[in-house]
């Protein structure tokens, strides 16, 4: 009886939801909000939902770390949601490449568009068409600790003088902490002297006097004033702010939540810049809602954004959720308006400048905090480094500016290219008729062996093999951001790209005193590259072996040692690669103290090519020998004990038997291994980018890590698959080395 | 080591005096001082989600301390433990939910990954055919080719062509894959080094290729197929991205997805991060321990020498 009525409560249940699904059409909408935000937001999708029957939206959070890269692979395929919530900064390259994004001019009204100030519509506009309607901002302002510091410095001079007071840099503690090498923080001082990175005209002008002067007064406050931590970043601000360690810190609203309960705290608007007497103007990013080109229903996709930043929206995002609303109305809001905090952002905004939405904005970022960390360290002058930086970033400009006009071109698919598939059909036919008889022969005689292999073989085409295809077609292209879209044989470039990168032999930069390796050269990388997986390799098959050699007869404790030592395997290394960045921090770091406990010279560990190198190989090294012991332990179980029986018993060493028995037999198992943990290694993304980071200013980035750069930094695609086809074709010629080698050692024998 | 004190050794079977003797060994303080460097980065992981609280305080050292308290002010323990961190990661997300989908999708993967290169590598070990070397290399090359960019033209193909987004089958055949060239090289690696002549009297005997396969090779090969199962387990348990691509539905997503989660751009929650994290290695550690039966299984014929 009673599960009956179960069945009948959940039959009903169905039909309802079956009756809601039909009811409506649904509208996608991505977002990366989680927390109070998110709860926030998808209480109002829900409202919405059950406010009338015609539209069902339908959210879908996406983690940050994965989220661009989702959009940016789903939307130009047609495929993706109706609508998504982005920060407004990626605006330009996406409305230039085309099919991520649709202006929304036609859909709405004068009356929406009041509701924001007009700083936050600027942003959203991108060539004179409107894409989206802003939801929130989010900008730093000074947060104080008001234990320490009771009123709001009106000025720079007066907020350095009173850091200077607060400053004790031996007792770890300091006047202001922000991050203050990340191109956003230093948008603040940037902007305060004057246009910010692009004149008027939207052209990169960024070692004109006002850009120099703000770099300039960023080293008298890191170098001369001494009020600031080396190496900053926003998780070692927030620890120094929650000790009392710092007395102001520059951040944003994102910091309120992880501020530590017993810390008293005020938020105040940046002061004036006492040099330039204007207002430290930081730069705001504003999240918008944008609407994708492939929606079926645009209208009712522009009705939902209109309905999420209304009032009444707005504020309950701001209440519930914490946010700071772009619709300002809310501010009036009684919960609001009392809000110092809030209220205090909300004045920020006034000068706030929103992030240059320009394509070339994002080619900005990455450079300019190399070139800030680098001056601020004293390793170059701020006039001199300005200079140099503006004439890189022109030539990488200029290189997406050439693809643009070339995509402009409508260009013919030139005669010849027909040749190229002519080719190829008839190389096919006639490999076809020379090998028909081998072929079949040897599907004869070794039926069975290729059944064996074909499922695994079946699989790598598909998914191997095609996107190397791919990759290879690309690299034949100039395909940018800018003509992504255009036919292929309008971008095809021949051989260029492979030429550009072998043919770079431009080792140095700079004249005279300034004159300095190119760490952007392909030669440099590939020196570099070869010493990282060289010594990695070395050290990580050594330190295994002789770990897997120590396990693998009876021991006390054994089963408890191999557990410990795969852990690092088992662990997520994103993790683990950014606590051992942590350990490696030149002044908080462990390390560091520790040889400091021990009587030694701290290191800094990322100013020199050598010692952030060494913090990469120890990072990697450290998450390499959990599996190549594993691997190894696996190979000495395949070697029969009587062996070894018998060499004892014939009175051989035990350096004897490694040599003669342990080493040669564990080579099947080891060569395969060296083999693929080179390439691994080659190849390995994840520490040299979450640990140095290529530190010090790009001279330890390997190949891989570079071609990423160029490809999702400078948005050069072509450049980076002909980057990526020169790591294959490297590697493929290690792998033949390798083999042959082997292959002659075994005959040897 | 000779044979009159292994005879001494059997003849005092003592279990403290072996203790005491293991302890005393270089390989016991080898392993302890390897067993300290691993652990030490993982304390800081341990109590940051211990601690409840988002970021770490910072270590600070008193100057007139002496050096072994200074080194212990090093040691990286929280203030106060609480579980706070974990129960938020519980509960503010169906963390639970992903774990499962993500040990259906690892599992599956390991077991495709498996059989695909099982067969594979038997045949690349055992029969001499036309294009045996050249196979391996396409392995090979697979690895080498940087995966930031296979990202759109897999997009392409498991979402568009293949119709498989938004489903796990998608991500198993794409991790398989992935897998499938390790798998391989080690396998066959492994499989090399069995002897031919059992397979060479079953084959005499009458026994089909099939049969040698699966009833002597298969399980001679146990400590390998472990070592490979693990690897196929670990390349589906961790990976993030594809993940995050090709699922559009919160209760679809896997277990890395979530956790990231806890990270973004401006504000992070480490220490949900680390309790995620831990949380996330927990299954992995259970999966090893039950293996490592089968990666010790060759010592009974070694069991006698000490």
């Amino acid at each position: 009886m009673l599960r009956s009525a179960h069945f009948l409560r959940l039959f009903l249940l169905l039909l309802m939801c079956a009756g809601q699904a039909n009811a409506g059409e649904i509208l996608n909408l991505w977002h990366g909000y989680r927390g109070a935000e998110r709860a926030a937001f998808e209480q109002l999708i829900d409202d919405y939902n059950r406010g009338q029957s015609d539209i069902q939206v339908k959210a879908l959070a996406v983690p940050f770390g994965g989220y661009a890269d989702k959009l940016s692979a789903a939307l130009p395929r047609g495929q993706g949601p109706d609508l998504f919530v982005f920060a407004h900064d990626r605006l330009g390259g996406w409305a230039s490449a085309g099919h991520t994004v649709a202006p929304i001019d036609h859909y709405v009204g004068d009356g929406v568009l009041r509701r924001f100030p007009p700083n936050l519509i600027a942003a959203m506009t991108f060539g004179g068409e409107l894409y989206g309607l802003p939801l929130a901002f989010k900008s730093p302002a000074l947060i104080l600790n008001t234990d320490l510091v009771r009123t709001a410095p009106a000025s720079t001079d007066a907020m350095v003088a009173e850091a200077r007071r607060h400053t004790d840099r031996k007792a770890g503690r300091f006047g202001l902490a922000y991050s203050y090498t990340e191109p956003f923080f230093h948008g603040a001082l940037m902007n305060s002297f004057g246009a910010g990175p692009f004149d008027r005209g939207g052209n990169l002008d960024l070692d004109n006097r006002a850009n120099i002067e703000s770099v300039e007064m960023l080293v008298r406050w890191v170098r001369d004033e001494r009020i600031l931590p080396d190496e900053p970043s926003s998780t070692l601000v927030t620890s120094l702010f929650n000790q009392g360690r710092a007395a102001m810190v520059i951040s944003g609203p994102w910091m309120l939540g992880e501020i530590a309960p017993g810390v008293n705290y005020r938020v105040v608007p940046l002061p004036i810049n006492s040099q330039s007497g204007l207002p430290l103007a930081p730069w705001v990013a504003v999240e918008g809602l944008f609407l994708s080109p492939w929606s079926k229903n645009p209208a009712a996709a522009v009705a939902v954004m209109d309905y999420l930043t209304s009032r009444s929206a707005a504020e309950k995002m701001g209440i519930q959720g914490g946010q700071l609303p772009a619709n300002i109305s809310a501010f009036e809001h009684p919960r609001i308006a009392t809000d110092d905090t809030a209220m205090a952002f909300r004045r920020q905004l006034e000068v706030a400048v929103p992030i240059p939405n320009l394509p070339a904005m994002t080619l900005v970022w990455v450079p300019l905090e190399n070139a800030l960390k680098k001056v601020v360290k004293g390793a170059a002058q701020p006039e001199a480094e300005m200079h140099q930086l503006q004439r890189q970033l022109s030539v990488d400009l200029a290189r997406l500016e050439r693809s643009r006009t070339r995509g402009n071109i409508p260009a013919q698919m030139p005669a010849w290219l027909w040749l190229v598939p002519l080719a190829l059909v008839l190389l096919a036919l006639w490999a076809w008729r020379r090998y028909r008889k081998p072929l079949a022969a040897g599907w004869q005689a070794n039926r069975t062996a290729y059944l064996y292999v074909l499922p695994a073989m079946l699989g790598m085409l598909v998914l191997v093999f095609f996107p190397l295809l791919y990759g290879l077609l690309l690299s034949f292209t100039d395909t940018t951001v800018f003509n992504e879209y255009t036919p292929l044989w309008s971008r095809f470039v021949g051989l260029d790209n492979y030429a550009a990168i072998l043919g770079d032999f431009h080792l140095w930069r700079g004249q005279g005193s300034d004159r300095s390796i190119d760490f952007d050269n392909f030669y440099w990388t590939l020196l570099i590259t070869i010493l990282w997986t060289a010594s990695n390799v070395t050290l990580a098959v050594g330190l295994a072996l002789v770990l897997a050699l120590a396990l693998d007869k009876p021991i006390f404790g054994r089963s408890g040692f191999r557990l410990i030592l795969i852990l690092p395997w088992a662990i997520p290394n994103y993790i683990t690669a950014l606590v051992w960045k942590g350990m490696f921090h030149p002044q908080f770091g462990v390390i560091n103290q520790a040889l400091q406990v021990l009587g030694l010279a701290p290191v800094a560990w990322f100013d020199s090519i050598g010692a952030s190198f060494v913090t990469g190989l120890v990072t990697n090294v450290w998450l390499s020998i959990p599996f190549m012991m594993v691997v190894i332990l696996g190979g000495l179980q395949s070697i029969p004990r009587e062996l070894y029986e018998v060499a004892r018993v014939e009175g051989a060493g035990r350096w004897f038997q490694f040599r003669a028995i342990t080493l040669p037999l564990l080579k099947p198992v080891l060569i395969p291994a060296v083999i693929l943990s080179v390439v691994w290694t080659f190849n390995m993304f994840n520490v040299i980018y979450l640990v140095s980071d290529g530190a010090p200013a790009g001279a330890n980035d390997i190949l891989i890590t570079k071609a990423f750069r160029i490809g999702f930094e400078k948005y050069q695609y072509a450049y980076a698959a002909a980057y990526s086809m020169v790591i294959l074709a490297l590697l493929f010629c290690y792998a033949l080395w390798q083999m042959r080698l082997s292959r002659t050692l075994e005959v040897a024998r | 080591m000779n044979a009159a004190i292994a005879g001494i050794k059997r003849v005092v079977p003592s279990r403290s005096a072996r203790v005491v003797r293991d302890i005393f060994s270089w390989r016991f303080v080898l392993l302890m001082f390897a067993s300290l460097i691993v652990l030490y980065p993982l304390l800081w992981v341990v109590s940051l989600a211990f601690s409840g609280q988002q970021s770490l305080t910072l270590v600070r050292l008193a100057d007139d301390a002496s050096v072994a308290q200074q080194l212990l002010a090093l040691v990286p323990l929280p203030e106060q433990w609480t579980l706070d961190n974990f129960r938020a990661v519980l509960t503010e997300q169906p963390f639970l939910r992903w774990l499962g989908n993500s040990l259906v999708v690892a599992f599956a993967t390991t077991l495709v990954g498996l059989s695909l290169s099982c067969t594979a590598a038997y045949a690349f070990s055992r029969f001499r055919f036309a294009g045996r070397r050249r196979g391996m290399m396409l392995f090979l090359i697979s690895q080498m080719f940087p995966a930031v960019l296979m990202l759109i033209p897999l997009y392409v193909i498991v979402v568009q062509w293949l119709g498989l987004g938004n489903s796990w089958l998608g991500l198993i055949l794409v991790y398989s894959i992935t897998a499938l060239p390790f798998c391989v090289w080690m396998l066959k690696g492994y499989f090399d080094t069995l002897p031919y002549e059992i397979e060479e009297s079953a084959l005499l005997e009458g026994a089909s290729r099939w049969t040698i396969f699966t009833r002597i090779i298969l399980p001679l090969a146990r400590p390998a197929i472990a070592v490979t199962g693990l690897f196929a387990f670990m390349t589906a348990w961790n990976e993030f991205i594809l993940a995050s691509i090709f699922m559009d539905d919160e209760s679809l997503y896997t277990v890395p997805v979530g956790l990231r989660f806890f990270v973004s751009d401006y504000a992070s929650e480490w220490g949900l991060f680390a309790a995620g994290s831990i949380l996330v290695s927990l299954p992995v550690m259970l999966l090893f321990l039950t293996l490592q039966r089968f990666l010790v299984s060759g010592l009974a014929a070694g069991a006698v020498k000490g």
